[in-house]
């Protein structure tokens, strides 16, 4: 929102403000370099501690270097290869290297989002970059000295997306006076999604789908492709369509839909038409995603969309027993209690219908996730993956199906622990010389990625394949 | 049902017993099947796919057309080029193009390189008044709006294969494919001029992932991360884009890169037959599992260009048809799930034929017998075999494809038909 004039009273600036939305797809169109100095000079008339000015921008707009950039420093952000402009800020800290309320970073912090309003005010988009790895290699990259720190970059350019503005916490959740009055745990409490209210959880979901998005007109967001090109994923969908061909006018469910993307698989292996494919989750700005997702694809839209109608219920709005296979992808995860989603599942779910159900395994050392959590690092956008979602143990989450009236039909497990003991051995064959044999339990490994051994209790993931009992 | 024999005796007869096979598996929808590919296995999901399968039954049957005048083989052309027409969705991919992961759309190399085979097809179509002008909406859709624009990478200057921040790889055989594409398409609109820039940066991608020196010489790396070896079989693929790249620029570059690829290919003959599976700087070769379709497809690549002398391909012509069976498929593989080649009961990878796999051979059989008036009956047979390290059975008929662990059966597929009936097997 470029307002043109100078803010001329409160509300202007709280538009302003309200109005500036990080950029993550940018069009083809170079930013003159004049009007990166217009916006970099606006940054730095931010304050700074001591009036030191100790800050640096390498404004790198040679793609070449970008790889370069992005090579150092293990950004990975598509937006860094996108993105026509990339300002790299530094600043010296060898002058207050101990400063007890990190000025240093505060002063980083306050001019670079000096950087952002200013390129909201010209017209441009920008976005902050943070999640890069290794902030010496952008040094590296960029021939910085080494007293100079790097703080992250911004990617400026003229925008091609439009998100949808994030929802502020309200005021007054942020705010004490003259003392805290928050309950201590808040923070680290909250940042488990599976103990958050449904609204907060509809709102994340929301929200993620821009950041974990697809390809938009050739541009492409951070995404993780995991979770397509795995063998559950692949796994689910298929399992799906073996499921739909047992019934004649089969009726498929997706429940928590986010992008679409075990929709649009159904889809795929039955094809449109085929069937009566439905999407169900939270809000309407997951409904108006997947609906621009699938306009790329098809003429018509081969689905429906179904959104929970109550904000603090979980509420699939279809009849009793109108499913035939109904797929959960890593959904139960989010919640603390199960058992009312399930309840809900097994009263859509036809009496000879299937539930398709992949949960997170808890006997399975996600040691990633461990140790992010230990550490508290975690950042909730970036790792939804591999966050601190719940973990099911098979036994708890089994007695869950029993008390809503599902039956295990079929359980299998995905990426066992075992694959690591097959992969040691791989490495210790290959270290010995001996090849063929390093080569055939690299095949073992391959074919063992979905178990039904004794192992499948000890796998990241856990595949339920569910029938509704006779009794309710 | 009886074991196997050598059911196939000549080329002639590996046309009509693979014409034969691939009839008991085409459905109104296309070409169905179960895919066994080098990564993984779709088993699951057996439905028409919009794949690589279709390049070796678009030119085999364009042979055909061209050695014996049946009007058949034109109407397979044209119903297997209307049936990828319709497959394509709205950006340009394709419903069910990623063979081993089949359901999914967007399968990288398989929709450029099935797209150029279409391309080749129409010419022959169009020679016989048979042309399909829409055609070239979907190529444009696939080519412009797709791979040269959503999968090109701005910095590499070569094409990824999925629409996600993967800057830094650059795979071999997409290139390899979509410059195919490219040059089929030119060749045909006429419009090379619009399109030169990527051809070469293409080319040139590829030439700059060519081993220069020792034992893998000439190879191509799968990509530019170069750790992974170098497979016979991706770099066959690209010798036929890349020489008639070379033949339309005039590049000598190309040119050379070109013959380095057919020394090195030619120097990859296992003695029995067939091609090594993948070569390392730093360990042995591997040849386990050698697919018998990526050898033909080998050996059609190295015939395109001229370079097997009639002893060399009647020596692989006899050991292809020493896997043949008495369903009219072939052998799928040879040392699944083995140490050695040829150890032990074969797995039953081994034996389950993959349409994306028999299509290669059937052209190359077609190659050698384009005018064969031979006749083949599939019949059922079946084959001991080794199934998750238990003694079981593979057993096909025209029917179904059954594999069976001890007496308990794993899998069983109607032909034809979308899912299987059981899948306990991944």
């Amino acid at each position: 929102m470029a307002l043109g004039s100078a803010f001329v009273d409160g509300p202007a600036y709280s538009r302003f403000v309200a109005g500036r939305n990080s950029t993550r797809v940018y069009q083809d169109k170079p930013v003159p370099r004049v009007l990166v100095e217009k916006i970099i000079g606006d940054a730095i008339e931010a304050p700074t501690s001591c009036n030191r000015q100790l800050w640096h921008f390498v404004v790198v707009d040679d793609p070449a270097v970008k790889v370069r950039l992005n090579k150092e420093s293990d950004a990975q952000q598509s937006y860094l290869h996108d993105a026509p402009v990339i300002i790299a800020i530094f600043y010296d800290t060898s002058l207050e290297p101990r400063n007890p309320c990190n000025t240093a970073q505060v002063t980083v912090g306050m001019a670079t989002y000096g950087l952002l309003l200013a390129a909201e005010a010209e017209g441009l988009g920008a976005i902050y970059l943070g999640g890069i790895r290794n902030p010496r290699g952008a040094c590296k990259a960029l021939g910085v000295p080494p007293f100079w720190s790097n703080y992250g970059f911004v990617c400026l350019g003229y925008r091609a997306d439009n998100p949808p503005a994030p929802i502020p916490r309200p005021v007054a959740s942020v705010i004490s006076y003259n003392r805290y009055d928050l309950p201590e745990k808040r923070y680290h409490m909250d940042i488990r999604p599976h103990l958050w209210s449904l609204t907060q959880l509809a709102d994340f979901r929301d929200k993620l789908l821009w950041y974990k998005g697809i390809a938009i007109d050739g541009k492409t967001l951070h995404v993780d492709p995991d979770a397509r090109f795995s063998r559950k994923f692949h796994h689910l969908a298929v399992r799906a369509a073996q499921l739909a061909a047992l019934h004649a006018k089969p009726v498929l469910l997706d429940f928590f839909s986010l992008n679409g993307d075990v929709l649009l698989q159904l889809v795929n292996a039955i094809g449109p038409g085929k069937a009566r494919y439905l999407a169900y989750d939270l809000t309407p700005g997951i409904g108006d995603f997947i609906a621009e997702r699938f306009r790329r694809l098809f003429s018509v839209l081969p689905y429906e969309y179904l959104q929970n109608p109550e904000p603090d219920k979980v509420r699939i709005p279809l009849e009793d027993g109108s499913v035939h296979v109904l797929t959960c992808y890593e959904r139960l995860d989010q919640f603390e209690d199960p058992v009312p989603l399930l309840k809900e599942i097994r009263r859509v779910l036809h009496p000879g219908g299937t539930a398709l159900i992949v949960v997170s395994g808890r006997f399975y050392p996600h040691l990633y996730r461990y140790r992010r959590m230990r550490k508290k690092n975690y950042a909730l956008g970036r790792n939804w993956n591999r966050g601190p979602e719940r973990k099911y143990n098979p036994s708890e989450i089994e007695a869950a199906f029993k008390q809503a009236g599902l039956m295990v039909a079929d359980m299998a497990g995905h990426q066992p622990v075992t694959l690591k003991f097959l992969q040691w051995g791989e490495q210790l064959a290959r270290k010995a010389g001996w090849t063929a044999g390093a080569d055939r339990l690299a095949a073992e490994r391959t074919d063992h990625l979905i178990t039904r051994w004794f192992d499948r209790f000890f796998s990241s993931s856990l595949i339920y394949e569910l029938r509704p009992t006779t009794d309710r | 049902m009886n074991s196997v024999q050598q059911p196939i005796a000549d080329a002639a007869t590996a046309v009509a017993a693979l014409e034969a096979w691939f009839a008991t598996v085409t459905s109104e929808g296309g070409v169905t099947g179960p895919a066994t590919g080098f990564r993984a296995n779709c088993l699951g999901w057996c439905g028409p796919g919009h794949d690589w399968r279709h390049e070796g039954l678009l030119e085999g049957h364009s042979l055909r057309y061209q050695a014996t005048g049946s009007p058949v083989h034109l109407d397979h052309l044209e119903k297997t080029v209307r049936l990828i027409m319709a497959a394509q969705l709205g950006d340009g991919s394709f419903r069910n193009s990623y063979f081993e992961w089949n359901p999914f759309e967007g399968g990288m190399p398989h929709e450029p390189a099935m797209l150029a085979a279409a391309l080749r097809a129409r010419k022959i179509l169009a020679a016989s008044g048979r042309d399909i002008p829409e055609l070239a909406e979907t190529v444009a859709r696939a080519l412009d709006g797709r791979h040269l624009r959503l999968l090109w990478n701005k910095t590499l200057h070569t094409v990824r294969d999925w629409e996600i921040s993967d800057y830094q790889f650059g795979p071999s055989i997409s290139a390899a494919a979509v410059l195919d594409l490219i040059l089929e398409w030119t060749g045909w609109q006429g419009n090379g001029e619009n399109y030169e820039e990527r051809a070469g940066n293409l080319a040139s991608w590829l030439r700059g992932l060519q081993e220069s020196t020792g034992p893998m010489a000439g190879g191509i790396h799968t990509s530019n991360r170069r750790g992974g070896g170098i497979s016979p079989f991706y770099t066959s693929r690209c010798l036929a884009p890349l020489s008639l790249y070379a033949r339309r620029s005039d590049c000598r570059e190309t040119s050379s890169c070109v013959e380095k690829i057919t020394s090195f290919l030619l120097r990859q003959q296992q003695p029995g037959g067939g091609f090594t599976r993948l070569l390392w700087n730093w360990r042995p070769a591997s040849s386990n599992p050698l697919h018998l379709g990526a050898s033909a497809a080998i050996l059609n690549a190295l015939q395109s260009q001229g370079a097997l002398p009639e002893s060399v391909l009647a020596r692989h012509e006899s050991w292809l048809l020493s896997h043949a069976t008495p369903s009219g498929a072939f052998r799928n593989a040879l040392g699944y799930g083995k140490f050695f080649p040829g150890s032990g009961t074969p797995d039953w990878r081994d034996w389950m034929p993959s349409p994306g796999w028999q299509d290669k051979i059937y052209l190359f059989f077609c190659r050698r017998a384009a005018d064969s008036k031979s006749t083949f009956t599939p019949r059922p047979w079946s084959t001991p075999a080794t199934v998750r390290h238990r003694a079981g059975t593979y057993q096909e008929s025209t029917d179904t494809i059954e594999v069976l662990r001890g007496r308990e059966t794993v899998y069983l597929w109607k032909k034809k038909s979308t899912t299987p009936l059981v899948c306990r097997l991944t």
